[in-house]
């Protein structure tokens, strides 16, 4: 049961509010943490976890109909959209349950309501049946992001989907119009185009998953257009009525169009949940919505700090993570890297099919800099794994500063990528250099071999290419 | 039955010493009189040097190994007829002699594969386990050494990223003097940028210098320093300091001076006594007159001495160093200048053998040369006192009624309460005054 005295507590149990409250129990602190919902916050219940058991299954889906291909005859295939969804809520909701066993065997007490912080000692809690007011040595805002809104889009056109609502669809939509092309939408499009939505993307600037690199983003736009998504780049939206259905009014610099759809959804980024918190109670300072913290979550007030999507980009359930235990450990008196620093460690994964992953800078942003580089590439149709798969597009790209053989950044796309750009995440932070990497064995058959491979043509050592 | 390399004690304070580099490699021949590994202790670089024939068989502490106690086993000699698990056998042996519970894998007939080798540095010091280990091992047909010099030791392992390894090598940088903020102290990309940084900051014309930002940068320590930073604390903080602040008259030292260096000059001698060598020469004698100051502090007990052994006390780039005129009180003055003149040279180079500056039983420390009136030395461990000799200065004194113009010479001892009491020390002062005043009585 809750106690009104505790070391820390924590507003927000998502993958930054509930591993920090783990590793301040193992450091032997007293942690509370509130929820006002689900454990597990976004990433668990409506973000990461369900989306990537959604587009596991149009994955199956896809080999299915592709079975022809690898000698196998399926005479007649069909889903359950109810069954999808459910699998997908059963597998968010196991995890929510794990987090609930963690606290327990942690010691972590947890208290369900709304909680607001009523000064650098206190957070005031509330839940259905009353208040509770609790003292604390340090709070740590961990509430996380919302979804934006469109300003043009009217509050009271309730059928517009965001991410929550596409997660858990009664129907496929015949037409399917996506605002935004980052990670998001672009799985969400996968997922609606390979169970049979006519999907169209929009996205505002002059090319898709527009933080990646131009290669990627290419590659990527070539892959889905041949599987019937239709992107509209440059290109604003900035009309969304319903009638019968959904008319959504675009513009570039040539044209205005209208296109109908039976369903919007509307992903263009998120905004941190700063509201109703108590932040005028505190010295803290936003911006955008966005919590300012210095070095180790700090924020403009002694005692609070703020990790995750609240405290700012990226939004990325491990960077909030990691933000979370640094921080806690800072509380603890432990020595940590300050979390700022390792911010170009961070690596971000797309989940499409093929998936897209990524680490470091892009080479445009490389050229801006100035940076002397040498880039490598290897296409994975080059690769026997990839082609024993049926997966031969994609490739893996590597940039390196020339002289000091530091690795810049790595882009990759193809199958499986997300599993394999943990190898830079390792290197870049342990400083090795494209010479280790060229000296490194990598086993085959498997497609972690075109790192190797890409890593050598930057250096004009390329065997299979 | 194969032969233990232990970490030599060079002097009788040193508990632990660092492996430098080991010139032999695993299954090269050793004759006797090879060097066989370089040992740094906190002062200074020493070769280790074979008086066993045989193969080097284990090398149980790499290349940088820091703080390895003194006489634990750094490496092992195979002579004929040892096999490979006779080796084994004898390095399990000893460490579980020495309660280390290092993993050797009985499986494994690679032997080198089971060797301690980068996993065990840092362990921590075994100091408190030496007097367990096998008296077997411990035979004295070890710990050979042979002091050659060589302070700069450029083969030290430093721990540092393949990235900041390569930065340091394209920019020039000796990374053995960069400090590591990476896990366990590793040497990574950041800290060479700010090493460029405040490099690059420091060279910036004034005009761009911007007041507001002070560069800061964190320095290793060197043995060296380390070592007078343990000693001085401890010193410091555990000794019972007193101090007794005196005055004596230089005029007639001055006049003895110009005479005996116009006849040392007259006579084609080039040497030339210094004032300080006359004063190593009054405080030797003062202490001989003065038995109970001329001894160490033991503990529970006193060690006096028949001859006083005087530390002195050189100032070097690199950090104070204390040689010893040894039985200060029989050499003539002019002994005691040339010995003094060589230690002053040794030291600035680094060069001075370990029996040189550990012993003694008191100090002097002078600053006379930097203009420095008096001032108040810290005792060096386990001596009874130093005395701390300020400049000389000219300055009225009142003799007999009438003011007259002197040299003088201000000076402070400090004494360890824990040895003697004030008047004793008094004593000594009262001596070494007698001598300043009479030079002549320093030949007696």
């Amino acid at each position: 049961m809750i106690n009104n005295s505790y070391d820390i507590v924590i507003i927000g149990s998502g993958p930054g509010g509930y591993v920090a409250a783990i590793r301040a129990a193992q450091l032997n602190k007293k942690v509370l943490v509130v929820e006002k919902s689900e454990l597990g916050g976004i990433c668990l219940n409506w973000g990461c976890i369900p989306t990537k058991a959604l587009l596991r299954t149009s994955e199956i889906y896809s080999y299915i109909k592709e079975a022809k291909q690898f000698g196998i005859e399926v005479s007649k295939h069909n889903y359950s959209l109810k069954n999808i969804v459910n699998r997908s809520r059963e597998v968010s909701k196991k995890l929510s349950n794990g987090i609930q066993y963690l606290f327990k065997k942690n010691k972590v007490s947890l208290q369900k309501g709304r909680a607001y912080v009523e000064d650098n000692n206190t957070v005031i809690i509330e839940t259905n049946a009353n208040k509770i007011k609790v003292k604390t040595k340090n709070i740590i805002i961990a509430t996380g992001a919302k979804a934006k809104k469109l300003p043009f889009v009217d509050k009271n056109l309730s059928e517009i989907w965001s991410y929550k609502e596409a997660m858990i669809p009664n129907a496929i939509p015949k037409s399917l119009g996506r605002i935004g092309s980052g990670a998001i939408g672009i799985e969400f499009a996968c997922f609606y185009n390979e169970l049979g939505s006519e999907v169209k993307v929009f996205e505002a600037q002059e090319c898709i998953v527009p933080n990646e690199d131009k290669d990627i983003s290419v590659e990527l736009e070539k892959i889905l257009t041949n599987k019937n998504i239709i992107f509209y780049k440059k290109t604003k939206v900035v009309g969304l009525k319903k009638e019968q259905s959904f008319e959504l009014t675009t513009t570039n610099t040539e044209v205005t169009l209208k296109h109908k759809f039976e369903k919007v959804l509307i992903a263009v980024g998120v905004e941190g949940n700063i509201e109703n918190i108590g932040l005028e109670n505190t010295n803290i300072k936003s911006k955008n919505n966005q919590i300012i913290t210095y070095e180790h979550g700090m924020t403009d007030d002694k005692n609070i700090f703020a990790i995750g999507d609240v405290a700012g980009t990226p939004w990325l359930a491990h960077k909030a993570s990691h933000e979370g235990i640094n921080c806690v450990e800072y509380i603890a008196g432990l020595h940590t890297e300050a979390a700022k620093d390792v911010k170009i460690f961070i690596p971000s994964c797309i989940y499409s099919s093929p998936q897209v992953a990524s680490i470091g800078i892009t080479e445009q942003e490389a050229i801006f800099r100035k940076k002397n580089i040498k880039v490598g590439k290897f296409p994975l149709s080059a690769n026997g794994k990839a082609l024993a798969l049926n997966e031969p597009n994609g490739f893996v790209k590597t940039i390196f500063d020339s002289k000091t053989g530091e690795i810049l950044g790595a882009h990759m796309i193809g199958a499986e990528v997300t599993e394999l750009i943990n190898t830079f995440s390792l290197a870049m932070k342990l400083e090795a250099t494209e010479e280790d990497l060229i000296n490194t064995i990598f086993p085959h058959p498997t497609l972690s071999e075109s790192i190797h491979e890409s890593v050598l043509s930057a250096f004009d050592k390329g065997i299979h290419s | 039955m194969p032969i233990a390399l232990f970490m030599p004690a060079l002097s009788p304070t040193m508990t632990e010493g660092n492996v430098g580099k080991w010139l032999k490699s695993i299954g090269d021949k050793i004759i006797s009189g090879d060097i066989i590994a370089e040992v740094e202790t906190d002062k200074a670089t020493m070769e280790v040097e074979a008086i066993d024939e045989g193969n080097l068989a284990a090398i149980i502490y790499p290349d940088g190994t820091e703080n390895v106690a003194v006489n634990d086993m750094i490496g092992v000699i195979a002579i004929e007829g040892d096999t490979d698990e006779d080796i084994k056998n004898f390095i399990k042996k000893h460490n579980k002699n020495n309660g280390i519970n290092k993993e050797v894998d009985d499986k494994n007939d690679d032997i080198e594969a089971p060797l301690p080798k980068e996993l065990e540095r840092n362990k921590p010091a075994l100091n408190n386990e030496v007097a367990d280990v096998d008296p077997e091992l411990n035979a004295e047909k070890n710990i050979p050494v042979k002091n050659t010099f060589n302070i700069n030791n450029e083969n030290t392992k430093i721990f540092i990223s393949p990235l900041a390894k390569r930065i340091a090598k394209l920019k020039n940088i000796d990374a053995s003097k960069i400090i590591g903020t990476g896990p366990k102290g590793r040497i990574v990309k950041k800290d060479l940028e700010e090493h460029i940084n405040i490099n690059t900051v420091a060279k910036q014309s004034p005009q761009i210098f911007n007041e507001k930002i002070n560069y800061k940068q964190e320095v290793k320590l060197s043995s060296i320093r380390k070592t007078i930073a343990n000693r001085l604390q401890e010193a410091k903080s555990t000794i019972p300091h007193f101090y007794l602040r005196g005055k004596v008259e230089m005029d007639k030292l001055f006049e003895e001076r110009i005479k005996i260096n116009s006849f040392l000059s007259e006579t084609g001698n080039s040497l030339k006594i210094s004032l300080n060598d006359f004063f190593i020469k009054a405080i030797a004698l003062s202490l001989k007159n003065v038995p109970e100051m001329n001894c160490i502090w033991n503990n529970n007990s006193l060690i006096k001495f028949n001859n006083a052994d005087v530390s002195v006390a050189v100032a070097t780039e690199e950090g104070l160093y204390t040689p010893i005129i040894h039985s200060a009180c029989i050499k003539s003055i002019s002994t005691i200048s040339l010995e003094m003149k060589d230690y002053v040279i040794r030291a600035k180079q680094g060069k001075l053998l370990p029996e040189e500056y550990t012993g003694g039983s008191f100090s002097i420390s002078n600053l006379g040369m930097f203009d420095i009136i008096d001032f108040s030395a810290i005792i060096n461990p386990p001596q009874s006192g130093i005395i701390a000799l300020g400049g000389i200065i000219e300055e009225p004194l009142v003799k007999n009624g009438e003011i007259k113009i002197m040299k003088t010479l201000s000076y402070t001892l400090s004494v360890d309460h824990r040895i003697v009491d004030g008047a004793t020390a008094a004593n000594l002062l009262k001596y070494f005054n007698f001598y300043i005043n009479n030079p002549s009585s320093m030949v007696l």
